[in-house]
């Protein structure tokens, strides 16, 4: 199973989430993909599954795009295998999101060989960066 | 047959005294062996088969009561101790089948097993089955029937020694005491066997404690086996479950009369009728034809359990298990078979309160995700539950282990599915 490194980057607003995306597109060549949910690699495959799943059914009439935490932007590097995550957390006020996310995709990224759903990637090193007031920044590699 | 019309509460221990009563009972039993005598040389006309038949069962009826209260059969085998403070807490595999250094650490009162075909699931409940027995040959006996689905009576003893593995090595932790057992197989050089029948002899040596058993059984073809043992005493009363196995009544009437005597077989009927079907009354034994009758109350006659749903007869066939398997082990094959998806999350609960309720530690197989995920959503105490999926690791079984804590958190999560676990 192939390793890829993820970085997943805690945006204040859309706006911080543009400029990164052109500062990795313009400084070190990684765009955007448009990925389904199947084609990410374990454990974020299930992740955004499971969160969409979980949310659809408590309510689809709403407006689902402030129930649940799904990246902004996904972009890819297949030259290094660098998957860079960008999360909209929608304010300041806000930071649950982020740290709900995280809660839930830590103890999957132990396990992410052990259940890799259908995916052919495995994320074997993640570092996670809040630009929200820089309030945390860490590395997980299994 | 006049025995068979006697009235019972004319002849109860309490209406006699104790030398009065015996005398009655031996009295009734040359009685009923003179009967069986004198029809035995006779040619019995076909029409009376059924009266014939309706004796026999109550017959077996008695004889199973009689079971029941520990005087023969797999119920005389006694505990090492009649109570404990914990049950297994850690096991492990050196040589069963394809399971080879298997190490299970993660144990709890409720333990999920899964994996795919012919990873090993049965096999490790017969695992711990035969480290429950000890050195008990009819525990052996017992998997190897099992596993062939062989009505005792039926069993070739060549056939029988070709399923048996040339050896067997399993440990454990049971009650914060080390126990283990080897049971190999081989042809003795004894010039006092009677060598034209003989085929092979099991030896099984388990410890406990540093509580050594052991037990040697010869085998011969057309001949009943030899045990030589000691003493035999297991770990702690242990029921198998498969749902190939519905049809033991002999089995089914020994359960019945613990959950009677623990009155758990009320609480079991209030399930069914909670959940299942709400018109059942009660589900009662009939003696004389082996058979559970259901008082329903939509129908005139009570029908017989088999008219009922597989599935629910699964379900109150596996909750007879717990009171026999007080301060002991229940083992479930598949579990899940034949209950309809939408209701293991209730029977998930109920298991739960009954092996609280008789102390009892559960291992329990699976193929159903729905079940797994009923288990792990629905146990009050998650910490009391294990989950665990066996794997393929090369050519070998390897096991992934996870506490109920931390398998919840996963499902939560990413609703992992620990059947597809690598």
């Amino acid at each position: 199973m192939e390793n890829i490194k993820a970085l997943m980057i805690f945006c204040e607003g859309p706006h911080d989430v543009a400029f990164c995306r052109f500062v990795f597109r313009r400084c070190l060549g990684i765009d955007k993909v448009g990925w389904k949910f199947s084609e990410y690699p374990s454990p974020l495959n299930q992740l955004f599954r499971s969160s969409m799943e979980k949310h659809a059914h408590k309510d689809l009439s709403l407006d689902m795009a402030h129930k649940f935490f799904l990246p902004d932007r996904t972009l890819y590097s297949e030259e290094h295998n660098y998957l860079v995550l960008l999360f909209n957390a929608g304010g300041k006020s806000r930071m649950d999101n982020p740290r709900n996310f995280l809660s839930d995709f830590l103890p999957l990224l132990e396990m992410s060989r052990v259940f890799p759903g259908d995916a052919e990637k495995a994320v074997s090193e993640a570092s996670c960066y809040s630009a929200i007031e820089r309030t945390f920044a860490f590395s997980r590699g299994f | 047959m006049a025995v068979f019309a006697t009235d019972k509460k004319s002849v109860s221990p309490d209406n006699l005294d104790k030398k009065q009563f015996h005398e009655l009972q031996q009295a009734a039993i040359i009685s009923v062996n003179k009967e069986i005598d004198v029809l035995s040389q006779m040619v019995i006309q076909e029409k009376n088969l059924p009266n014939l038949e309706v004796a026999l069962g109550r017959l077996q009826g008695i004889v199973d009561r009689i079971r029941t209260s520990g005087l023969s059969g797999v119920e005389q085998t006694a505990p090492f101790h009649d109570r404990i403070g914990s049950h297994f807490t850690h096991v492990h595999i050196s040589d069963y089948k394809r399971l080879r250094n298997i190490d299970i650490s993660l144990i709890s009162r409720i333990n999920l097993f899964t994996g795919i075909n012919n990873s090993g699931k049965t096999s490790l409940l017969e695992a711990l089955y035969l480290l429950c027995c000890q050195n008990d040959f009819s525990g052996l006996l017992e998997v190897v029937r099992r596993r062939g689905k062989v009505p005792e009576d039926k069993i070739s003893p060549e056939w029988f020694f070709e399923q048996l593995p040339t050896l067997i090595r399993i440990s454990g932790i049971f009650d914060h005491t080390d126990t283990s057992l080897q049971i190999r197989h081989y042809k003795e050089e004894n010039s006092e066997i009677d060598k034209s029948r003989y085929l092979e002899s099991v030896e099984i040596s388990s410890d406990f404690g540093g509580s050594r058993q052991e037990s040697l059984t010869r085998i011969f073809k057309g001949r009943n086996r030899e045990t030589r043992a000691l003493g035999s005493k297991i770990l702690c009363p242990t029921v198998f479950s498969s749902p190939f196995f519905l049809n033991e009544p002999h089995r089914h009437t020994l359960y019945y009369a613990k959950s009677v005597r623990s009155k758990a077989k009320q609480k079991i009927v209030n399930f069914i009728r909670r959940n299942i079907v709400p018109t059942i009354e009660n589900i009662e034994l009939a003696d004389e034809w082996h058979r559970f009758l259901v008082t329903d109350s939509i129908c005139d006659k009570a029908p017989d359990l088999t008219e009922y749903g597989e599935g629910l007869q699964r379900i109150f066939f596996i909750s007879l298990l717990f009171a026999s398997a007080q301060n002991g082990v229940v083992l479930i094959d598949e579990f899940e078979n034949a209950i309809h998806t939408d209701m293991i999350a209730d029977f998930a609960r109920f298991i739960y309160d009954l092996a609280e309720l008789f102390n009892t530690q559960v291992f329990l197989t699976s193929h159903s995700k729905e079940c797994i995920d009923a288990f792990v959503m629905n146990i009050p105490k998650v910490t009391d539950l294990s989950a665990c999926a066996l794997v393929e690791d090369g050519r070998n079984i390897a096991v992934r282990e996870f506490s109920g804590p931390e398998f919840r958190k996963l499902v939560r999560a990413g609703n992992v599915d620990l059947r597809r676990a690598r």
